[in-house]
């Protein structure tokens, strides 16, 4: 609104202006694809954090990330206590809390995590394609790679974030509590670069198994129990093998393993197994530990990466098909 | 002749929710079409009217009789629900045979047989119901009201999918269904098919009956609403003129070539206007109500 | 605007479109076609989302087949089936897919918040999808589909489901978008008089093939063989006083069809009504309508 004219104020003339109702066409600048990958990725990212959703989810979330706090003030405490004792000192390559961050990630990797994995993944997967909205979002100028681009990019942002958050403050923990916080960083960039590789591993692998499992069905509960139950049951199975049979192979049963082999010695540490010594044909003998070493990293590497592949494939091919119909 | 259906104050509650409320009518053989906006109620009447809700008070008879103490009723009564959900593992001859032996009919492959003609679903009856359109899952729903060969048919919006050819074929099977005396009431949103089967019409809104007959009839009964009517003829104004002079019309609106009159009392100005365009050697081409056909009638009444 | 030659579309054995030739200028065009005709496979060729089989298609001067993210920047799509996610408000949702289309973050808001009003989903835009009622949802679908502001939209069974006064207000707009928003349409729908009302030219497809395409008008045929009317009164006597004038009526009860259409034969029904005091209700000459047109080409098809 412009201030009243002088003149027409003079002249006794009120003014009036009747702007055009009607539809306006869009005169501006359409942006790229990139964009709305981002975009989608932005909007997916907020959904996956509970930004604007119900309270349960919320709840659930929450939840779930405030365990993997307590993991780190747990794994902080148990590094504390260990290098008071000393124990640290003759098996450092051997525990996994001789280094905190190692030891965080290892005890993160566990149900909490694929819980977390159940909770975000299908969510953001398998709606899409159960409300029918998957054929709108391939109506607009993007492609299905685009999309899955998207839907990668917000899922392994916000569970990378999720996951390298308590880890990071725990770093920042340490290095505040350190006699010198800038000779603490200096030594330990090292255990910086893992951390930060590992939480970024960690997302992505179980991100495309939860992904692979979550295309195979329309329904977010379906998924979300299809991702925990694999990953319990390839633990259960292998560490059931390892304790019959002490022997490395049941290693690569174990999914979690494949990451967990990866990340450890990401961070230097050589980590054997340790089971128990359960054998039936002699019932007497006493129940005691057995350490089992394991391959050397590029076996898991190289599980890990077939993993990872046939997961992909598995997407690709839901999607396209999904596309064709 | 007895009515066929009664519906004496029928109210439907769920809850605090009231569906259906205080309604009475009757039928009698013929088609019926329900009227009403989403949420009028239709559903849950024709469900009434089914028996498979039993009113929150008042009552339905059939014949008569109460159907739910004369459970041998239903076997004179065919039912087309509105959802597409149908036993996907099954044939579609397999289900309507499933059916008619739920209706304790005598020969259940024959019945399927005859209602899958009627329905012209026969080549297509072999496969699997998971494979159908939606159109064809229509059909089967319909030809499976049809099975006990029924006195009533209660059909909630049964053309829904249909194309165009199947929708005609359904329409013509309706209202030779109707011709034969089976008292039919169909619900149905597309209001100019409506009028195709059906002259008799039920309207109902927020669960209360708002008008029932012939829709002619109720047009005209609306007083505060003057008819609309366009007409094309030689000599426009002269018309015009003419009928104002005699206060035949209210409103006088002159386009091109055409005009477009308001009028009070419709007797009177029908009954006036061929012998005044004869008699003034005027040439009548098109007489047409604007607002005489259903969906205005609906227009009117609902909102 | 689109164009396309040979264009078919074969799924492992299935013929989905076979040969489709057309050439159809802006302005709003009906698709028609029985179940299983070709229609939802015509339109995801024309937005790029299937590749053809053999032959190609052009909209708005595009190639479906390798310009399909181009296209689909200046093309809008409104599916039949259900799509919108029950969770997420029709705001967030039509912003969402306006940004997806290329629209910068504010830019996608404003549009989001016009389209939304101008399909008169103004008071729910903030409401959860899921609580909306089906004429709410099919207008929250209408408006992810011009949030861009597309040159041509593919409306797919826009009005299914919708009672009369939401069909009717639907039409409205579909109407106005060709007409005020210079926007062209394809629309699919069986309801034959819901092309006959907002639409100019129509294409209908049988059995994978164009069955007849052109301009409406030209189509149907201005040529009218008979007149239609409504009568309330003495009806026999009106009806002998026309078979006497030499014309043939049939019809029963109030609705006669009087053969022929050429000025005397008005004059006569004129007449007659005068003579024999009955009530003329409706005098109306019986153009060809777009179900005889259909169901003439399909006896024609089935014959072949």
């Amino acid at each position: 609104m412009s201030p009243p004219d002088e003149r027409s104020e003079r002249a006794g003339q009120a003014q009036g202006v009747i702007y055009q109702q009607g539809y306006r066409h869009y005169r501006g600048r359409y942006l790229g694809r990139l964009h709305a990958v981002v975009s989608l990725a932005w909007a997916d990212g907020k959904r996956a954090l509970g930004i604007g959703r119900g309270w349960k989810y919320k709840l659930g979330f929450f939840i779930l990330v405030g365990i993997l706090l307590i993991i780190a003030l747990i794994a902080f405490g148990t590094n504390a206590v260990t290098e008071r004792i000393g124990a640290g000192g003759q098996s450092r390559s051997f525990y996994p809390f001789a280094n905190p961050y190692n030891g965080f990630f290892d005890s993160a990797n566990g149900i909490i995590l694929w819980l977390l994995f159940a909770l975000i993944i299908p969510d953001l997967l398998c709606n899409d394609r159960r409300y029918g909205t998957l054929r709108l979002y391939l109506a607009r100028p993007i492609s299905l790679s685009d999309y899955l681009a998207g839907k990668a990019l917000a899922i392994v942002g916000v569970l990378s974030a999720v996951l390298l958050a308590p880890a990071l403050l725990l770093f920042l923990a340490k290095a505040l509590g350190a006699v010198q916080p800038g000779a603490y960083l200096a030594a330990h960039l090292g255990d910086l670069g893992a951390l930060l590789l590992s939480g970024l591993l960690f997302a992505v692998y179980y991100a495309l198994i939860s992904g692979a499992l979550a295309s195979l069905t329309k329904s977010t509960g379906y998924a979300a129990a299809g991702i925990v139950g694999l990953l319990i049951a390839a633990r259960l199975v292998g560490s059931t093998v390892l304790a019959f049979t002490h022997r490395r192979m049941a290693t690569l049963i174990d999914l979690s393993q494949l990451v967990g082999q990866i990340k450890s010695s990401l961070f230097g540490v050589n980590q054997p197994l340790i089971t128990l010594n359960i054998q039936f044909q002699n019932g007497s003998q006493p129940v005691t530990p057995v350490i089992v070493q394991p391959y050397p990293v590029w076996v898991y590497l190289l599980a890990a990466l077939a993993a990872v592949l046939l997961s992909a494939l598995v997407i690709g091919w839901r999607y396209r098909r999904e596309v064709d119909r | 002749m007895s009515p066929v259906i009664e519906i004496e104050r029928v109210t439907k509650r769920y809850g605090q929710v009231v569906a259906v409320s205080d309604v009475s009518f009757a039928l009698a053989p013929g088609i019926s079409g329900l009227l009403g906006p989403n949420g009028a109620g239709k559903t849950t009447l024709l469900k009434l009217m089914a028996g498979l809700l039993t009113p929150s008070s008042g009552q339905v008879k059939f014949f008569g009789q109460k159907l739910r103490r004369h459970p041998q009723l239903y076997r004179r009564l065919g039912y087309c629900p509105e959802q597409n959900e149908l036993y996907d593992f099954m044939s579609g001859r397999e289900f309507l045979k499933l059916s008619a032996g739920l209706y304790g009919l005598a020969d259940p492959a024959q019945a399927a047989e005859k209602a899958l003609e009627q329905v012209a679903l026969s080549a297509q009856a072999g496969r699997l119901i998971r494979v159908y359109s939606r159109g064809m899952r229509q059909r089967l729903k319909f030809a499976q009201s049809l099975l006990p060969d029924p006195e009533v048919l209660l059909l909630d919006e049964p053309l829904q999918g249909a194309d165009p050819a199947q929708r005609r074929m359904l329409i013509e099977l309706i209202r030779q269904l109707g011709q034969a005396g089976v008292t039919i009431v169909i619900s149905s949103h597309v209001l100019y098919e409506v009028e195709r089967m059906a002259q008799q019409i039920i309207l109902i809104n927020h669960g209360r009956l708002i008008a029932l007959g012939d829709f002619h009839a109720i047009r005209e009964a609306m007083d505060d609403r003057p008819h609309k009517v366009l007409l094309e003829v030689s000599e426009p104004q002269r018309l015009a003129a003419l009928l104002t002079e005699r206060e035949l019309v209210s409103a006088v609106n002159l386009a091109d070539e055409q005009l477009v009159v308001d009028i009070g009392d419709a007797n009177a100005f029908y009954g006036a206007l061929p012998r005044l365009i004869a008699e003034n050697g005027l040439h009548l081409r098109r007489l047409s109500g604007l607002d005489e056909d259903l969906e205005s009638v609906f227009r009117y009444l609902v909102h | 605007m689109i164009q396309t030659r040979d264009l078919s579309k074969r799924y492992n054995g299935t013929v989905a479109l076979d040969g489709v030739s057309l050439q159809v200028a802006p302005g709003s065009i009906g698709l028609l076609g029985e179940n299983g005709a070709g229609k939802t496979t015509f339109i995801k060729l024309l937005l790029g989302l299937l590749q053809p089989s053999s032959g190609s298609a052009r909209v708005l001067s595009l190639d479906v087949a390798r310009q399909g993210r181009k296209l689909r920047r200046r093309v809008g799509y409104m599916p039949e089936d259900e799509c919108l996610p029950p969770d997420i408000s029709a705001m967030e949702f039509t912003a969402r897919m306006g940004r997806l289309s290329g629209l910068p973050h504010e830019a996608a808001l404003q549009r989001a918040n016009d389209v939304l009003h101008l399909v008169g989903l103004g008071e729910g835009r903030y409401r959860p999808m899921g609580g909306l009622s089906s004429g709410m949802k099919q207008r929250a679908k209408l408006a992810q589909a011009l949030v861009a502001d597309p040159e041509l939209v593919l409306l797919d069974e826009p009005t299914s489901g919708m009672d009369p006064s939401g069909r009717e207000e639907m039409l409205q707009l579909i109407g106005e978008i060709r007409e005020n928003l210079g926007i062209s349409l394809l629309l699919s729908s069986h309801l034959l008089q819901d092309i006959e009302r907002v639409c100019d030219q129509v294409i209908i497809l049988s059995a994978g093939q164009v069955a007849a395409q052109g301009p409406l008008s030209q189509l149907l045929g201005q040529a009218a063989r008979s007149v239609h009317l409504r009568l309330v009164g003495d009806v026999q006597a009106f009806r002998q006083a026309l078979t006497q004038a030499g014309l043939s009526v049939h019809g029963s009860g109030m609705q006669l069809t009087v053969e022929g259409a050429d000025d005397q034969v008005y004059d006569a029904i004129i007449e007659a009504a005068a003579q024999s005091g009955v009530q003329l209700r409706r005098l109306e000459r019986a153009s060809r309508s777009l179900e005889e047109l259909f169901l003439a080409l399909r006896k024609s098809e089935a014959r072949r």
